[in-house]
Formats: structure tokens, sequence, C-alpha cells
């Protein structure tokens, strides 16, 4: 049974029944053309609206990821993330010219199916509205966990009005194309239902998620665009550890390991440290006060049974090893555990953080697979800075950003510029026709 | 007193008879006497010197270093010499598929079988009774090292005054021998009998057999211990009051008679049994400590968290505290309705290990032929 919790413009708290798609498909064929027919400048400034108005809202701005949501929602950013992705906004509103009587146009898709993993709750809104900037229709399939979430964010996006070129555009337009839906994961017939309907498939998950659904029936026009398990760390050089910002960095370190219970692909797991004056144990019980004050203003760990008793053995191995060290709290607050294997650990989550010590950040490029997504540095080379940066993404990393930004979400993203794939470039070309 | 005397006033006394406060001092007592032995293995010791423990600084239980259970199965956590080794215990390595090793010498061998007579001769009584194995004779076999089920099975028999295992193993396969249990139950039905037997085992080998054959049997004079885990009847759906359900319908028995016991084999000789208002109790030689899953810290009356169990029985291993990776309700201290003093408790579940999994639910591992 799907529960639908957002359809045809409505919301619904306690979602309504449909035994299959047909429902939603009507619906969303039935509002498709209204929206194509909005300029995309409507469609940023309704969405620079939404971004104000979750900014006001106190109870939304707890929830993990919100406040950069707010940001990243801006027209300013959009717009710079729309003309990173199409080059120029205006092949979603027209035939623009682009040589002698050769246009191009980006045709929507028609409906993107999203299947949104439950760790970061935001990441529904992310790809929905990637989905809407290009028009499209949207069926959004989120986790049990984190519908709540969504349906209070989409709530938001109700009842803006926008002044454009002298009209005036509704956000209903908007809410018309997007299906908000749950329904057990495990549920075949529908994962498959769903997957036909699609004209484009964004998955956002695990790898049992992403291996599944990729395997689902599917248009031979459907375009996938998977989001499948992804792994982070950080480095630290030399120039950075002996800077007067090491402070600061180990900050932003902590800060990049907390967000999302460390669960996100982008969130870090290990911290590669260059030999520097400063010892690795100094460097770790200077991490152990970052992890204790933010411990302050974050305390809430909300551990799952899974995750803490994960924590409590790997704890016990590094203590009870002769050759391995770990700094930890009183609790399971944080846990930092120092080792000289040159190797990627298990992710534990839960604020564990492994550290190893190597003579030149470059070593850790043999460690570097298509798995590996972000890649947080402190560094005070730029041109170290990109060199690693060039060799890193030579095999496989797909971001290099500076610690503390980890988990900001960006354009491209895992390798891929999501929006520019989530349209049909089409084509006219009339040269000497007439 | 001296430690070792304290440890036998409270091994071999009368258990649940002391208060909690009293209790906690004694035990204090010689927690921290053994702590200093534990530094003779280098990993204990490496990981006391990496919490920095000061042992004289310890003023409660609660601060007492405690090792995660599945530490033994991946160090040799012994403190007495290979050749004071007088069996190695192995446990069934369901989860990980590797077994905890745990080293006995001939004293905490001792020890363990003392505070398991003492605590079940409370709930039984000291006289020996014709008892009934639900598994088959080979389960206790003699030897350097025994499983958890050999172990358990060796402890309660202590209590018997003849053993029928009833059970025969068929190509690996253990099966009732139907003969042996009805001359069994002609020869004892109107005694006192004791029957043990592994929780799955009772239930998936015998009594689930026994009611597909509708072989109804009539010995009610029966206390049915039974121990070792609800993990594949979680799985299978079975709760513990249809468990307890069925074996009296099928004993002819009250369900009261039906008893689960709550050990494991890091622990062996320590076991908490239900009290006829469904609290677990401590005995006098061994303590739990219901751990806060964030905190780690001691939960409240009423609270869930990870059970730590402590004991004084062992000196060849660190069996004074023992994170298990099992979830209990803490419920009270001194005050059961059935007289017993000390802390009482709920075994709850094991810990749940399905995780959320989410984009990040991966281990970077390097992709063939890149």
């Amino acid at each position: 049974m799907i529960n639908c919790y957002g359809l045809n413009g409505e919301l619904y708290e306690n979602g309504m029944k449909f035994r299959d798609f047909h429902e939603i498909e009507i619906c969303l064929n039935k509002n498709f053309a209204e929206l194509h027919e909005f300029p995309v400048q409507v469609i940023m400034l309704i969405i620079n609206e939404y971004s104000k108005k979750i900014a006001k809202n106190r109870e939304l701005l707890r929830m993990e990821g919100v406040p950069f949501l707010c940001f990243y929602l801006k027209k300013v950013n959009i717009e710079k993330q729309l003309n990173l992705n199409l080059g120029n906004i205006e092949y979603l509103n027209n035939f623009v010219e682009i040589e002698d009587g050769k246009y191009i146009k980006a045709q929507p898709k028609g409906i993107v199916c999203h299947w949104i993993a439950g760790n970061v709750p935001t990441l529904g809104i992310y790809s929905v509205l990637e989905g809407i900037l290009c028009k499209n229709s949207n069926i959004l399939r989120v986790s049990k966990r984190s519908v709540n979430d969504v349906y209070k964010l989409l709530k938001l996006f109700d009842n803006i009005e926008v002044e454009y070129d002298g009209n005036t555009y509704a956000s209903k337009t908007i809410l018309k194309n997007i299906a908000l839906i749950y329904f057990d994961s495990e549920d075949d017939k529908l994962n498959r239902q769903m997957s036909l309907k699609a004209d484009a498939r964004i998955v956002w998950g695990g790898r049992s998620a992403v291996d599944s659904i990729s395997l689902l029936p599917k248009k031979t026009t459907c375009k996938d665009i998977i989001f499948g398990p992804k792994y982070s760390f950080a480095v630290f050089d030399k120039s950075a550890i002996e800077s007067n910002d090491f402070d600061e960095y180990l900050e932003n370190l902590v800060t990049d390991i907390i967000a999302f219970n460390q669960k996100a692909c982008s969130s870090p797991q290990v911290l590669f440290l260059e030999k520097s004056k400063i010892s690795i144990d100094e460097i770790s019980k200077m991490l152990s006060l970052k992890f204790e004050k933010i411990n302050k203003r974050y305390n809430n760990l909300e551990l799952e049974q899974a995750v803490a008793a994960k924590i409590i053995n790997v704890r016990g191995e590094y203590l009870l090893s002769t050759d391995k060290m770990a700094y930890i709290s009183k609790g399971l607050q944080y846990t930092i555990l120092i080792d000289k294997e040159l190797k990627l650990e298990e992710a534990i989550t839960g604020r564990t953080i492994f550290i190893k010590e190597i003579d030149d950040i470059m070593e850790v490029c043999p460690l570097i697979t298509k798995n590996i997504q972000t890649i947080g540095i402190a560094s005070k080379n730029n041109k170290k800075t990109l060199d690693f940066a060039n060799r890193v993404t030579t095999f496989g990393v797909d971001r290099v950003v500076k610690i503390g930004y980890m988990n900001f979400y960006d354009s491209p993203w895992d390798g891929s510029l999501i929006m520019s794939e989530l349209v049909r470039w089409c084509s006219v070309n009339i040269n000497g026709m007439m | 007193l001296e430690i070792a005397e304290i440890i036998d006033e409270l091994v071999l006394g009368e258990q649940f008879n002391l208060n909690q406060k009293e209790k906690e001092k004694l035990l204090l007592k010689t927690i921290l006497s053994q702590l200093d032995s534990n530094m003779e293995n280098l990993n204990i010791k490496s990981m006391y010197e990496k919490l920095g423990v000061d042992i004289n600084s310890i003023k409660t239980l609660e601060q007492v270093p405690y090792i995660p259970v599945n530490m033994f199965k991946s160090f040799d956590l012994r403190i007495c010499t290979v050749e004071q080794i007088a069996r190695v215990l192995h446990s069934s390595a369901t989860t990980t598929g590797i077994p905890s090793k745990i080293y006995l010498d001939k004293k905490t061998s001792i020890r363990q079988i003392q505070g398991l007579i003492s605590t079940l001769s409370n709930f039984l009584g000291s006289k020996r009774r014709p008892m009934l194995i639900i598994d088959d004779v080979a389960s206790n076999k003699k030897g350097d090292s025994i499983t958890a089920r050999g172990a358990a099975i060796r402890g309660v028999s202590a209590f018997a005054s003849e053993i029928c295992y009833v059970m025969d193993k068929d190509l690996d396969e253990l099966k009732v021998n139907i003969d042996r249990l009805r001359a069994f139950e002609l020869k004892h039905k109107d005694e006192k009998i004791i029957v043990y037997g592994f929780t799955y085992i009772l239930w998936s080998k015998f009594l689930k057999v026994l009611k597909k054959e509708q072989i109804q049997l009539n010995i009610p004079n029966i206390k049915l211990l039974h121990s070792g885990g609800w993990k594949k009847l979680t799985y299978e759906k079975v709760e513990k009051k249809v468990f307890s359900e069925t074996a009296a319908q099928v004993f002819n028995t009250k369900v009261s008679n039906i008893i689960d016991f709550y050990g494991m084999v890091e622990q062996l000789g320590v076991v908490f049994i239900d009290c006829e208002y469904g609290h677990k109790h401590v005995p006098n030689f061994a303590e739990i400590i219901i751990r806060d899953i964030q905190t780690l810290e001691e939960v409240k009356f009423g609270g869930i968290g990870l059970i730590e169990v402590m004991s004084i029985l062992g000196t060849s291993y660190p069996s004074q505290a023992i994170l298990t990776e099992d979830i209990g309700v803490f419920i009270g201290i001194d005050d059961c309705p059935c007289g017993r003093c000390g802390k009482y408790f709920k075994f709850k579940s094991r810990v749940d290990k399905a995780e959320i999994r989410g984009c990040g639910d991966t281990f970077a591992e390097r992709e063939a032929g890149r």
C-alpha cells in the first residue's frame, strides 16, 4: 500500500492510501503542463521565498541540515548552480540560438522518481527541487524515518506568491508536481510500478537499496542517476597542523564528524595527519577537547543500539591492543582511535574517528577507489592541495573540500551535474531554410 | 576479613540475603584486590593504562573498568599461567562465527560450580532429585574444552540424584527418544523432578515435536529450568509466555514451574533466575549494572540499557566486570516482594544489530582491476 502525504498541491499529515500509482500518475500528468509554462526565474523566486520561510521557522531550523538548506536555496546560489549545470538558464525557457539557425532547449524529462535514503532528512528536498527546476513532475519516495521531516519541510512550500514580469505565480503549481509518498522498501510490486513510471530515476541509498532498485524494470528511455554508498575521509598536511589556524581546523573536523550522526556519504571516518612537530597524541588530546566543547551544544547522540555496540567493541579492541591507542569520552560522546596501519577503516559512525599518521598526504593515493566521495583537507599550500586533488580525483574521489565543508551539498555531487541530466537536450536546426 | 574468606562467604553462604549497601562494600573490596592481578595480562594492562585506571581511587562498582564481552573472541584474556589452565570454555559463536575463549583454572572452575549450586539451591532446595536433560549425553562429554551448553548441564547436574539424557544424536540432528522419556516418566512421575535444557533445543527439538506428535506427559512436580538465549526464538516470533505455556501444557504442570535463567559462558557460575514475580535476582557474589546506551552510566529504576555482569568468581580471567550485548530493564533494589535482597531486573532482548542504512553505508574496499 502506498501512503501518499502530498498530491495535487495538497499535503496530508496522515497520508492517503493508494493500491497503485494510477491516480498519482494522472495527477502529475495533469499538472505537468502548468509547471512547464513557468519561466525558470519564477521557480527560482519561489524557492528563494521558500528558503526565507524556512529560515523563520525555529522548529525546522533545529532539524539537522536545515540551516544549510536555507542558504543553498537562495536565488543567487540556485542561479549559480543552474548556470553551472546547463551553461545558460534560458535553455529551460526557450530555444536559444547557439549558432546560425541552430537552437537548443532543455526540455523536462517528464516524471522523475526519487528513492531517498533515510540518513539525511533534507536530502529529499534537494533532490526534488532539482527535478522541479528542470520543470519535471516528481514522485518522491522517502523513508519511514524521514517522512515526517520531509512533510514538515514541504508544508512551507504552500502559499507562496511571487511577481515576475507583471504576472503573479503561485507555489501551488510547483507543489502539484510533487507526490510525496512512502511504501515499504521491501514491496517489490510497488517498487516495480514506480520504476516503470519514471523518465528519470534518482536513487540515494546504501548498497542493497541501490542494487535492488537498479535491477527494477524501467522504460528504455529512462535516465538513471544513482547515488550509491560512498566513503569519505580527511587529511591534514604539515603546513596546516603547524599553522595558527590548526585549532579551527580541528573544530571544523568535529563539525563534519557530528553532522548527520556521521552517516552521510560525505562524513569523515578517518583522519590522516602528516607528520609535524605536534605529536599524534597531542593532536588527539586537542581533538578530544573540541569534542567536549561541541558536546555541550549537541549532547543528544541518538545512538542506535547497533552503533553503540560497534563503538563499545572497537573501543575495547583499541584499548586492549598493545600497539593501538584510544582517546574516549566517559559515555559514547566521542571516540578517537589511533593506529599505524595505512588503510581505510570500516565506518563505525556515532562520532568515531580513526587517526593515522603519514609522512606525506600523497601516501593516501593507493587507498583511493571509486567508492571514495569526499576528502576534507586542511592545508596552507594551494599548489599542494591542487596537486593532491588532481591525483586523488584521477583515482576516484569526487570532491576535495576544505575541512568543515564536507557535508555541504554542492554541485557537482558524486561526480554528477545532476540537473544537466534531468533534461532532454532538444534542438532545432533550420539553417538556410528561410 | 581476608579476601579469600569474603569470597567463600559470598559464594558458599546463603544467597540473596545481603542488602545492597552491605553487598557492594564486600564486592568492591574483593574486586579491587583482583584488578591488580588482571594487569598481569598485557592487554588488560594496556587497557587500564590507556584509561588511566587508578585502582586505589575506585570508590564504586560502577567505576570498575569493564571489558566488552566480544573481546573474549579477539584476545587471549588469560590471567593464569598456561600450566594452570584446567579447561577452556567456548561460546557458541552464533553471530560472528568466532567463539569466545574463557580460560579456567581449577580454582575458578570450582568457584563457578559452587556459585551456581549456591544460587540454584535457593530456588530448588538442596535435595538431589531425578533430572531429565533435554539434550544428548555427548553434550556433556569430558575433555579440555567445553561448550556453553555442556558447562550449563554440568552445573545443574550437581542437583541430580539420577540423570536421564532424553535426546539422541542422529546424523547431527537431535531427536527425542520417546521410549526413554516414557520410561523416565513412569519411574518418576510422582516425584519432584528437575528438567533442564537449552531454550532453543527445548522448543525446536522437544516441545514442538511432542506437540506435533500429540504426546502428553504427566510429570506435574517438575521445575523446568531453561537457558541459552532467545535470539533464535525471537526470530521465530516465539514469546516467553507462549514458550512457558506450551512447556507447562506438555508436562502437565503449572506455568510457574517453568523457570528461565539468564547467564553467559563468559560469566559461568553467575545465573539470574526468575523469581515468582518474574524478576531476575543477582546472587551475593555477583552484581549487575544496567548502563545507559549513550552515557554508559547506570540507569535509574525503570531504565533500559546494556547489562554489565560483575563477578568475583574468576581469578584465571578478568571476570570482574563484563559488558554484555544484552539489554535489560533495571527494576529495583532490596524490595522485591519475593523477599530476595539486592538488585533485580528483567532481561529484555539482545542488542538490536539492525542499523539504519544510508549513502554512507559502505566500506572503502579497493576495486579489483581498477
